[in-house]
């Protein structure tokens, strides 16, 4: 299990150039059926696409695909895509994967269907890569590697499109921004080993034929975590400080942590206007949750949330639980959700008082 | 009765088969396209809707009336208050038993609703049609919408398989 932390579904459109290619389909219309059916006897085309089905939930517009020819050429029309996208919650990016078939389960925290249930919901499925490994997202764009790691390839789950950054094999993504200025989308790289000659920070824009762009030499601890976009600027968590990168400027600089350097394990997650950060004991059994309530002058919150895991209890109710877990916090709809990976096989969701609240049970082998 | 409308706006909307309905402008207004009309004052006192037959645009008229909203009404009869929670509920009966009508009404109110612009009234009229389409089996949905498959078993199979999770 890993967590991506960076919005899934706002409406977005990227130009991918001559390098766009679909996913092998069946032929979207049937011959002639494109002209002569409407979809549904008494209402016009247009109002049963983004009238009706715009309105549908991701799962049950993969339905409509398999109801006939002509319904699938509609649900898998580019702009009604779009507008369907346009609709969709943004929601946080979780993400199992599973080897047969090859794919990975995108899942709200909540059940988003409000239904009574405590199950986390699989919401999406991005499928038919082996080896699939997402590494950014933003605004809904996906980048991933395949082949362990050695190609690197960007998809839009929302329209389908996906195409190979061949340009970048050598290099590894540290994060994907939009670029205000030019209303670009870019991604921040870097080559590693440290010692190669070349080694140092790259950026890159999605749909150029330009090589990645020099900006600076290599800083240490930026590739344990995902980053987290927030106000305009990526941020890390190393070991001793926050380390920022102003998406505009193009910059790196610094914030302080409120940890004591070496102490315990910390991340960064947004939670709503506010930056948000965990960190963990040394058992993984205490998460603390902290809030910097002023971000120009770096002032944490100072009484911080503390969660304490029921790891006992889990040990009575999972039979075969095998002592391993990994801990990561995420914000969703208001809430701070403490997630837990428990022996790679289930993953349980905790509200801030320690309770368990919804659980998903998958084999998980990232 | 005639005391209480004086001094609000009224206006015609006229239906391509000739009937004419005078309805005050704040209900007329509930249609966005019709309130854009008036606000750009492109709507002298008369506005022909085309496509809605005389039947559907009494209908949407009808629906109009009824969620229009009464905040703007003051004056002794208004003295018995209904909480906010109960004329919601109310609303919902009323627009359930609404609802009522058979498919070609349902979808002619629909393609009305999204011409008009009137949000509540769509969203009323297309639930049906999005419920059945999530909460039925393909074959159901096929049945209930009187869609004919006319895929091959394989080509629906390879549609299944392509999205299998879909389907669990």
């Amino acid at each position: 299990m890993d967590l991506v932390r960076n919005q899934l579904a706002t409406d977005i459109a990227l130009d991918f150039g001559e390098i766009s290619s679909p996913p092998p389909s069946l032929p979207l219309l049937h011959g002639s059926m494109a002209e002569s059916a409407s979809l549904l006897h008494g209402l016009q085309d247009e109002i049963f696409m983004f009238e009706i089905l715009v309105r549908l939930p991701p799962k049950s517009l993969l339905h409509c695909c398999a109801v006939c020819h002509a319904w699938r050429g509609a649900t898998s029309d580019r702009d009604f895509l779009v507008a369907h996208h346009a609709r969709q919650p943004s929601l946080p990016l979780l993400y199992t994967e599973i080897d047969d078939p090859p794919s990975i389960d995108i899942i709200t925290p909540f059940p988003c269907d409000h239904r009574a249930d405590d199950k986390l919901q699989p919401v999406a499925q991005l499928s038919g890569a082996h080896d699939f490994f997402p590494v950014a997202c933003c605004d809904g764009l996906l980048v991933f590697t395949t082949c362990g790691g050695e190609r690197l390839s960007i998809c839009n789950p929302a329209t389908r499109q996906y195409a190979r950054l061949n340009q970048l094999d050598d290099f590894t993504v540290l994060g994907m921004y939009p670029h205000s200025p030019t209303s670009e989308y870019r991604l921040l790289l870097c080559v590693c080993p440290e010692t190669d000659a070349q080694s140092g920070f790259y950026v890159f824009t999605l749909g150029s034929d330009q090589q990645p762009r020099h900006i600076g030499a290599h800083a240490k601890g930026l590739l344990q975590h995902q980053p987290v976009l927030f106000r305009g600027s990526l941020h890390w968590h190393t070991e001793r400080l926050i380390m920022v990168f102003d998406t505009t400027a193009e910059l790196f600089r610094q914030m302080r942590s409120p940890i004591d350097p070496g102490h315990a394990e910390a991340d960064l997650f947004e939670m709503g206007d506010l930056l948000g950060m965990y960190s963990l004991n040394e058992e993984n059994t205490i998460v603390h949750v902290w809030v910097m309530q002023d971000y120009e002058g770096q002032v944490w919150a100072s009484k911080a949330w503390r969660v304490q895991l029921p790891i006992a209890e889990l040990r009575v109710l999972l039979k075969n639980f095998r002592g391993f877990w990994c801990v990561d916090v995420a914000y969703w709809d208001g809430d701070v959700l403490v997630l837990v990976d428990i022996d790679k096989d289930s993953l349980l969701q905790f509200d801030i008082d320690g309770k368990l609240v919804a659980s998903l049970h998958r084999r998980f082998l990232c | 009765m005639a005391t209480r409308e004086a001094g609000k706006k009224m206006i015609m909307l006229k239906s391509p088969d000739g009937m004419e309905f005078e309805v005050e402008e704040a209900v007329a207004m509930e249609s966005q396209t019709i309130r854009k009309m008036i606000e750009d004052d492109c709507a002298d006192t008369a506005i022909l809707i085309p496509n809605i037959n005389s039947k559907i645009l009494s209908r949407v008229i009808e629906y109009c009336n009824k969620h229009v909203p009464t905040t703007g009404a003051t004056g002794a009869a208004a003295s018995d208050t209904v909480a906010p929670a109960a004329l919601a509920e109310d609303l919902k009966i009323w627009d359930a038993e609404f609802i009522k009508v058979n498919r070609a009404t349902r979808f002619n109110l629909i393609q009305a609703a999204s011409y008009l612009n009137i949000k509540g009234l769509l969203d009323l009229t297309s639930q049906t049609t999005i419920d059945t389409i999530s909460d039925n089996s393909l074959e159901e949905i096929r049945s209930f919408l009187s869609t004919k498959n006319d895929y091959l078993p394989e080509e629906e199979q390879t549609i299944r398989r392509e999205n299998q999770w879909a389907f669990q």
